[in-house]
């Protein structure tokens, strides 16, 4: 069973508002505790807590990535930079994309034009699963 | 348990939550999206002639108490709010549609476009893939993958199929074959 949370107690100590959250998946059970520090908006408790949720419930998954011994931190700030700039390519091209629809909606282009066609597919053979969030409309 | 029914625009999702409603769920929903059949309809032509079955989208699906009030209840959810949704047991059924008829059916409706719905469908496939690998990789998600034409070819095997609470055959005549526009072949 899933993680869930709930508010076991609160107090507020020295100017801070002091959460006691415990989780448990119906059987293990943890007891953490989350404070206020910089004007937190009224909705952080139920994002922090949820995803405090999904970290836990991946924790024997992500352990798996870890591998004991020596840390090899050669190629970790080139490979974030390849990422970001990958992402950053598919979105301009998505765009692009969106304003052939619009072109295409308005009779401008036709369906079979070349570079439609060329772009749907690059977008097509790029996409990778960190890019869903551009087609859900949340950035 | 919360049961979902959710899917693209134009996929059959209001007819889903109109025939769970009928074979005995309670469902959730408000009138708010009515108005897009005045807006959007004309003699010829009405988007959704049973309704919209929708509720408010204003952050109704991440808000910390929505569980707490709809448990046990039937909703539609947005494609885009399912992987949102507050920890939680949920049954949801993903209603899937020729991505070609769902662009005949948007551009009917809305002329002016879709938004990044539209552009959805040029990508199905690999989109709904992902989404749904996605909400299974949650853990507390029953995902029954249904096909809109196969449930208006052979809607009471398509009820029967989704071992849920409800009469299927109450379901299955709320069917209207009438209603399922923009079929491959026709377009």
């Amino acid at each position: 069973m899933p993680y869930t949370a709930r508010v076991i107690d609160k107090q507020i100590v020295n100017g801070l508002l002091r959460v006691t959250i415990e989780y448990s998946d119906g059987n293990a059970v943890l007891v953490e505790r989350m404070e206020t520090r910089c004007a937190q908006d009224a909705d952080w408790l139920q994002k922090e807590t949820t995803r405090r949720c999904m970290e836990i419930d991946g924790l024997i998954s992500f352990s798996e990535t870890v591998k004991v011994g020596q840390i090899d931190t050669d190629i970790g700030a080139t490979n974030v930079e390849v990422i970001d700039a990958g992402r950053a390519a598919y979105k301009d091209d998505l765009q692009d994309f969106n304003r052939y629809l619009m072109a295409l909606r308005q009779g401008i282009v036709t369906v079979d034009r070349a570079e439609f066609v060329t772009l749907r597919d690059k977008l097509k053979a790029n996409f990778k699963p960190e890019y869903l969030d551009l087609f859900m409309g949340w950035t | 348990m919360i049961y979902l029914v959710s899917g693209l625009h134009r996929s059959g999702t209001s007819m889903m939550v109109r025939c769970l409603e009928a074979g005995g769920l309670s469902a959730v929903y408000d009138s708010g999206q009515d108005e897009l059949n005045l807006i959007y309809g004309d003699n010829q032509y009405m988007p959704n002639p049973n309704g919209f079955y929708a509720i408010g989208d204003d952050g109704e699906f991440s808000r910390p108490d929505f569980v707490i009030e709809h448990d046990g209840k039937l909703l539609k959810c947005p494609y885009n709010r399912l992987l949102g949704l507050p920890r939680h047991l949920y049954r949801l059924i993903f209603l899937l549609r020729d991505p070609q008829e769902i662009r005949a059916s948007m551009n009917r409706f809305m002329p002016d476009g879709f938004g990044m719905a539209e552009t959805i469908t040029w990508f199905y496939d690999d989109i709904f893939d992902e989404l749904l690998a996605q909400l299974r990789a949650r853990g507390d998600m029953d995902i029954k993958e249904l096909q809109y034409a196969d449930i208006v070819a052979k809607p009471l095997q398509a009820f029967a199929s989704l071992d849920w609470p409800i009469d299927s055959r109450k379901s299955t005549v709320m069917v209207q074959a009438e209603l399922y526009r923009f079929r491959i072949g026709t377009i």
